[in-house]
């Protein structure tokens, strides 16, 4: 078996409760290096045409890289694959945390399920044995609850995805959850996991990734650690939420469900209140990282009084990052962050995607203000921008499928038919997925991502991203509409390519344009060895070239990283409006 | 693709006002770059063998058809 992976998959028919192992063919792994390109194959094969995504012939795959748990930088990914409910289309979503290498250390690259099971189920896998085990004690358990639970039962040392209460009410919003507070959010998987009575996997075990060099790639971490001293500084210190402010401002962000313009609609001081300093200025704020992240982009707040005290943890949540503070805050113009800290924490622990829920949400407010539905329609609440308690409440009836909140579960497209078709203007969606925070307006490249990619209106697809060692991408002006192709394609390449390999596109794209770099690639080929020994082209190499990937384990130095040059590409005019930051994820 | 995010009509305020993007320039020079038909998205017969992947080729056939 090629090395980075563990050489095995496991197929499970929910409906029978059989299991089957099965070798992981290498030539597949080969071709499609891992993630959801291989999820996509596999998938291909496996889910008859026609099939209904909330039913027994979907497959719902949890899939790891080649990089996930390996000393590859930032080698913490997951990805939840299988037909969409919310598009009808391909659907996949990715998740940091720590279930993606514990997987691995448990014995298997990936996960298949099918069918559906008569009574809610949960699958415990310890280091190779795997068992089906009735989840009848934990159908309708909070993810918080659920994981401390299964902690309980099972001992520390083990690692959770799971779905909430909307999962298993089917909410298309749903998303699959890890280590309490990280969301696979996009493509509605959530409510495939549900509709399969799947309420979580467990996994257990210490097994290591087989690398082709170990000690070269652990080199090879210490000298990108080192040169990348300083690239993260802002990503390390705030996480997304360090964007906020400038993104609003910058047009970037998306203010008043994308009617509205920063500058006046939410200026200056009310973007403030829920960016950078403000969030990391939240009491009792510390840093958390996903497994072995030198970053640690992430963090964790208290919130025990005030209007929105945390009822969970106890009273510790995660900080909200980027989307969850523009998409809960200036789309709905609203800057009450201990608001946004709480919708955050009713989100993870019911289980739903914090990108859908609120424009949703979003979208029943602009109908409201234009008396297009009222107080009875929204079961009492006072739906105007701005007001925290309505979101709050709403927020917490969506991933409970209660009164209004059952209206707007499905996300904005399905409310939108729900209510009579009124408001379409207000509606934004594509093919059913809501669109994340990132507006084309200002990064013109994004809108080919979010119209062409499988999974529709997603901003973690390239488009908009910094490219790889060794790989130019042409300057250009961003507002030049014809000759962008080339470009475009590099950084989608790109991007699929760290996707599938188990690596986090988010931490890896995040770099300063000042500081620009990459440290997540060149792991790759210490992990895998030769990739030139078949005759196929390697994987990656075409249609996304990449052949730096696959063929180099060469250092880049900061003076030739190319991510300089995308930087600069997609800044060329942002820079003289606004600050260097909004144009790097 | 819903008309407020690629500013049809633009924002008449803010850092991006007055801008429309022209993202259907956009998109069919990026699938012609693949190879792929601009007006259905789906690759050529000569871009699936590049790719190794003629195993689509029936079933987009099929898709051609409907």
């Amino acid at each position: 078996m090629a090395n980075g992976f563990m050489g095995k998959l496991l197929n499970i028919d929910l409906t029978s409760g059989r299991m089957r192992e099965e070798p992981l063919d290498e030539t597949l792994c080969r071709d499609y290096v891992g993630g959801y390109g291989l999820g996509a194959r596999l998938l291909y094969d496996r889910i008859p045409t026609g099939a209904d995504p909330l039913g027994p012939h979907n497959v719902l795959g949890l899939l790891t890289g080649p990089l996930t748990g390996t000393p590859a930088i930032i080698g913490s990914r997951f990805v939840a694959v299988a037909k969409s409910p919310k598009t009808g289309g391909w659907g996949d979503a990715n998740c940091g945390g720590h279930f993606g290498p514990h997987l691995k250390f448990a014995g298997f690259d990936g996960v298949l399920f099918g069918g559906i099971s008569p009574k809610p189920v949960y699958l415990f896998i310890d280091e190779g044995k795997a068992e089906l085990r009735d989840a009848g004690d934990l159908w309708g358990l909070g993810v918080t609850a659920l994981e401390d639970f299964l902690v309980k039962r099972h001992g520390k040392g083990i690692q959770v995805c799971s779905i909430g209460p909307a999962g298993e009410k089917l909410a298309l919003t749903a998303c699959i959850m890890n280590d309490k507070e990280r969301a696979a959010g996009r493509s509605g998987l959530g409510a495939v996991m549900g509709s399969k009575r799947l309420k979580c996997v467990v996994v257990k075990g210490k097994l290591k990734v087989p690398v082709h060099d170990e000690p070269k790639m652990k080199d090879l971490r210490k000298q990108y650690l080192k040169q990348a001293t300083g690239a993260f500084e802002v990503f390390n210190r705030y996480g997304t939420a360090g964007i906020t402010h400038d993104a609003i401002l910058s047009g970037d962000g998306p203010v008043k469900n994308w009617g509205g313009a920063g500058t006046t609609d939410f200026p200056s001081e009310r973007g403030r209140r829920i960016s950078d300093d403000a969030v990391v200025g939240l009491d009792g704020y510390k840093a958390y990282g996903c497994w072995h992240c030198p970053i640690a982009c992430g963090g964790k707040v208290t919130q025990k009084g005030g209007r929105f005290p945390l009822e969970l943890n106890s009273g510790v949540g995660h900080k909200p990052e980027y989307e969850t503070l523009a998409m809960f805050g200036s789309n709905l113009l609203n800057d009450d962050l201990a608001a946004i800290v709480k919708a955050n924490e009713l989100c993870n622990n019911l289980g739903i995607d914090t990108i859908a829920t609120a424009a949703t949400i979003a979208y029943a407010v602009e109908c409201f203000e234009n008396g297009l539905i009222d107080r009875k329609t929204t079961g009492g609440i006072d739906l105007r921008w701005g007001n925290a308690e309505g979101i709050v409440s709403l927020t917490e009836k969506i991933g409970r499928r209660e009164g209004f909140g059952d209206v707007l579960a499905d996300g904005v497209w399905a409310a939108w038919k729900k209510l009579g078709r009124i408001g379409t203007e207000y509606a934004v969606h594509i093919q059913g997925e809501e669109i994340p925070a990132h507006d084309p307006k200002f990064t013109p490249g994004i809108a080919s991502t979010y119209w062409l990619t499988a999974t529709p209106g997603r901003h973690t697809q390239g488009g908009e991203l910094v490219a790889g060692p060794g790989v130019p991408v042409p300057v250009t002006d961003k507002y030049s509409y014809s000759g962008q192709a080339e470009g475009h394609h590099i950084l989608v390449a790109a991007v699929e390519v760290v996707n599938a390999a188990g690596l986090c596109a988010s931490s890896a794209t995040s770099a300063t344009p000042s500081r620009p770099c990459w440290i997540s690639f060149p792991p790759l080929p210490a992990t895998l060895g030769t990739w030139n020994g078949s005759s196929r082209p390697a994987p990656g190499s075409t249609p996304c070239a990449m052949p730096s990937t696959c063929g180099r384990a060469s250092t880049p130095s900061p003076a030739t990283c190319p991510a300089a040059s995308s930087a600069s590409r997609r800044s060329r005019k942002a820079t003289s409006r606004t600050s260097p930051w909004t144009t790097a994820r | 693709m819903p008309g407020r995010i690629v500013g049809e009509p633009p924002l008449k305020e803010g850092n991006v006002k007055d801008i429309t993007v022209d993202y259907r320039t956009l998109t069919r020079e990026f699938l012609e770059r693949l190879g792929w038909d601009p007006g259905t998205t789906i690759p050529s017969d000569k871009n699936l063998k590049e790719l190794g992947m003629q195993f689509l080729s029936a079933d987009m056939c099929k898709i051609k058809t409907v």
